[in-house]
């Protein structure tokens, strides 16, 4: 790959980047900036994301378009109930050499590609489901015994219908958990509505151009993704977002073995069955490290943590029963588990 | 030529070093006002409290001064342990100051990641960071983030400052203004003697007043005297744990109170009665109330007398060891014990009955006795009316007859005790007179104008 000729960008570098591949997207993609600038952060988190969106919402669309800007290949796996994994890992079928000998030969599915749009993945099997599992945490495949690696940047963005929810496999924790951030894609309002009828139904289409050259692309997004990491993060954050972390496991769970500085909250022991693993203060701090540098900063802020906390662990919280009873959204139940831990940090 | 542009630049070091002088700076201050709280804080109470004790002292009555006291130690010795904790919690270190810093100025944690991570510098954007933080070293400088260099506790002291003034002000101006013994002694006392003869005493000699009366009243009066001491002092039985140690409390407290308040202890009302028997004295009396009195007056002006070295009317010697003396001697038995005193009770200091119901008082001073105690020379005690000091002493109408009144005693700044010298009759020098008549007056001109105005004066006090 060209990765080696792209010199190390700057802080300033990264932000101009970032703010070029939104503005292509919201050439086409009309409203939902915050639901834009949280995918882009997760992107260059390194993460996936799961989109969750009303039909109609511009989720492909959004895919799409971000692939276009990137200038990054890409491909879209529409899951039904009788998909299966070999559809989207790919399989052996048995080819024809120039010579006439048949042999087997590995035909790469869907995944193998930079962003891959897994759309509407809850109406698969969860045997479908997890056959994405080892691509999106390993970037690689294994079909037959044989480990085929996919090439950075690999970007995973799963949608999910919240309607229609007959016929449908909600997507296991272990799975739920692989992907960075959850964003919603909410009903636009009546200006971006009006605004999307213009765009969309008249004789011009956007034109999205190519934020990187399509030579260096792929290169240019992983040294961005490495300079991510260069962000600095005191241990005093660290801590933070361990607490944060901490807050959202109830007391009750069977699961902690030591209960010091866990929550506090009463809303969170009532409602929450399952709090966030150890994946959420990654998440955090990753998402964290993107928004510092988008703010021109080297180092994180605590700020940066609370900025990320909702689509980082809004689908890390597994709610109960009386949650659902009472009608509770995880996201007040986040802003409860922050508020408890700011005040703890005084 | 680079290589002399670079050495003016400074290195990572240099610039680290820097930016981590500024926050020493910061702290510096922080924790002096961290300790300038703590002793402000601290002395506002300690002078504060004080203030309020001694303002309490005032106020208050023994018992509530107690308990508002003990209240208000509790809450010095609590706020001063919190004052002190504050302090202490306060007190920043280094990443405590980087902290505090930030979220002043809105730094977004800069400081506290380059204190935590300084050294390390493992990142590649650390030169970024350094370079970024010291262009903007402006913004987190020390009186940007700490403003004051003095804490605003000091306000606490000096308010507690006027508190203390104000209290000083209390306590000094009533003692200057002589107020403070009105407000401390009780207004008015009512001791109901019944049928006691009350005059006042020789004003030359102790303060009081003089009571004589029937035997049987003197009687009662002693035996009601001696049913108080003895329910104050010999009956443990009597008086619960509790009332004693409400007693040793208000002792306390009002020891206390006087040593806040600079006042003296309370003063009782000192009032001195000496029974006589009036029954005894009225047939030698050429006033009915004044013979007896003033037999007495001379034996205590004799005790006294021998007690301070004063030269005394020729006839007190012959009466300083009669029953006279024994009276005084019980009066000085008699001296209030200080639960009395606490008790306000007025002092009576009767002279015991003998056996035959007669007062020891009404055996000796009150017997007739010609050589020494003749008319005339008898009435130059007190009582006498000053109209006629020298004058025939007949028996007035109405001797015989008892009656009973009311003593309402009060205190008074002026009197006999607030004179201080006790006053000596002139010796008066008479042409003798061959027929002078025992009862006869002397001459009045062989009384000099200013001795005469002051008998006159003694006469009517």
């Amino acid at each position: 790959m060209s990765a080696a000729v792209v010199e190390m960008p700057g802080v300033a570098d990264f932000a101009r980047a970032f703010r070029r591949i939104q503005n292509e997207i919201h050439k086409v993609i009309v409203g939902h900036h915050q639901a834009v600038e949280e995918l882009l952060i997760a992107f260059f988190a390194g993460g996936h994301v799961l989109i969750e969106g009303v039909p109609g919402s511009g989720k492909t669309m959004l895919v799409k378009t971000l692939g276009q800007a990137l200038g990054l290949s890409f491909n879209r796996i529409q899951f039904t109930v009788d998909l299966m994994p070999a559809d989207i890992t790919g399989t052996r079928v048995i080819v024809s050499g120039e010579d006439g000998r048949r042999e087997f030969s590995f035909s790469r599915g869907p995944v193998f590609c930079h962003i891959l749009l897994a759309d509407e993945i809850n109406r698969a099997t969860p045997k479908t489901q997890s056959a994405l599992l080892e691509a999106m945490a390993e970037l690689q495949v294994t079909v037959s015994g044989t480990t085929y690696r996919i090439t950075p940047p690999y970007f995973v963005l799963a949608t999910l219908n919240p309607v229609e929810m007959e016929g449908t496999y909600p997507l296991p924790e272990a799975q739920l958990d692989r992907f960075l951030f959850k964003v919603r894609l909410n009903y636009p309002d009546e200006t971006e509505l009006t605004q999307i009828i213009s765009t969309t139904t008249g004789p011009d289409e956007a034109q999205v151009e190519q934020v990187f050259p399509a030579t260096e692309a792929a290169a240019r997004v992983e040294a961005l993704k490495r300079l991510v990491r260069e962000v600095m993060v005191a241990p005093e954050i660290e801590r933070y977002a361990a607490l944060v972390i901490r807050a959202t496991l109830p007391e009750s769970s069977k699961f902690i073995a030591n209960k010091q500085g866990l929550a506090r909250d009463d809303a969170v022991n009532r409602y929450v069955s399952f709090g966030s693993s150890p994946r959420g203060g990654q998440a955090l701090i990753l998402g964290a490290k993107v928004c510092a540098l988008l703010d021109g900063r080297a180092n994180v802020a605590y700020e940066d943590l609370e900025r990320v906390a909702q689509p980082a662990l809004v689908h890390r919280l597994m709610l109960n029963y009386a949650a659902e009873a009472d009608g509770i959204d995880t996201s007040h139940l986040i802003e409860r588990v922050l508020k408890s831990v700011r005040d703890r940090r005084g | 030529m680079p290589q002399p542009l670079q050495s003016l630049r400074p290195s990572p070091d240099e610039k680290l070093t820097a930016i981590l002088d500024q926050i020493g700076r910061i702290r510096l201050r922080l924790n002096a006002l961290a300790l300038q709280r703590a002793l402000f804080t601290s002395l506002a109470l300690l002078i504060g409290g004080g203030a309020a004790l001694v303002l309490a002292a005032l106020a208050f009555g023994p018992l509530t001064f107690l308990a508002s006291a003990v209240l208000l130690v509790t809450a010095l010795v609590i706020g001063l342990r919190s004052s002190i904790k504050d302090a202490w919690r306060s007190h920043v270190d280094a990443a405590g100051t980087a902290s505090l810093a930030d979220r002043r100025v809105d730094f977004k944690d800069r400081l506290t990641t380059l204190v935590a991570l300084a050294g390390r510098g493992e990142s590649s954007l650390w030169p970024y960071l350094l370079e970024e933080t010291l262009t903007q070293q402006q913004e987190f400088g020390v009186s940007r983030v700490e403003r004051h260099r003095v804490s605003r506790s000091l306000y606490a002291l000096l308010i507690s400052g006027v508190m203390a003034a104000l209290a000083a002000t209390l306590v000094v101006a009533p003692a200057k203004l002589g107020l403070g013994a009105k407000a401390s002694a009780p207004r008015e006392v009512n001791v109901p003697v019944e049928n006691l003869q009350v005059r006042p005493a020789d004003p030359a000699l102790d303060p009081g007043v003089e009571v004589s009366g029937d035997p049987k009243a003197m009687q009662e009066l002693a035996e009601r005297e001696q049913e108080s001491a003895d329910a104050d002092s010999n009956a443990p039985g009597v008086r619960g744990g509790a009332a004693k140690l409400m007693d040793k409390a208000r002792e306390l407290a009002s020891a206390l109170q006087n040593k806040l308040t600079g006042r003296k202890a309370p003063q009782r009302p000192k009032i001195k009665l000496r029974l006589t028997d009036e029954a005894k004295n009225r047939p030698n009396s050429r006033n009915g109330h004044n013979r007896p009195g003033s037999q007495t007056a001379r034996e205590r002006s004799a005790e006294n007398g021998s007690q301070r070295g004063e030269q005394q009317m020729p006839n007190s010697s012959s009466g300083a060891s009669g029953p006279g003396t024994e009276s005084a001697q019980g009066q000085r038995q008699a001296q209030p014990s200080p639960g009395d005193m606490a008790s306000n009770k007025p002092i009576v200091e009767p002279a015991k009955p003998n056996p035959q119901g007669d007062n020891n008082l009404s055996n000796g001073p009150s017997e007739p006795s010609p050589g020494r105690n003749g008319p005339g020379v008898a009435s130059h005690g007190a009582g006498t009316d000053p109209e006629h000091l020298f004058g025939r002493a007949d028996n007035p109408p109405g001797a015989k007859d008892g009656f009973s009144i009311t003593l309402e005693a009060r205190l008074s700044e002026s009197g006999p005790a607030a004179g201080g010298h006790g006053y000596v009759p002139p010796k008066v020098h008479s042409t003798l007179n061959s027929s002078q008549q025992p009862d006869e007056p002397l001459a009045r001109g062989a009384v000099p104008a200013d001795d005469r105005q002051t008998i006159k004066r003694v006469f009517e006090r």
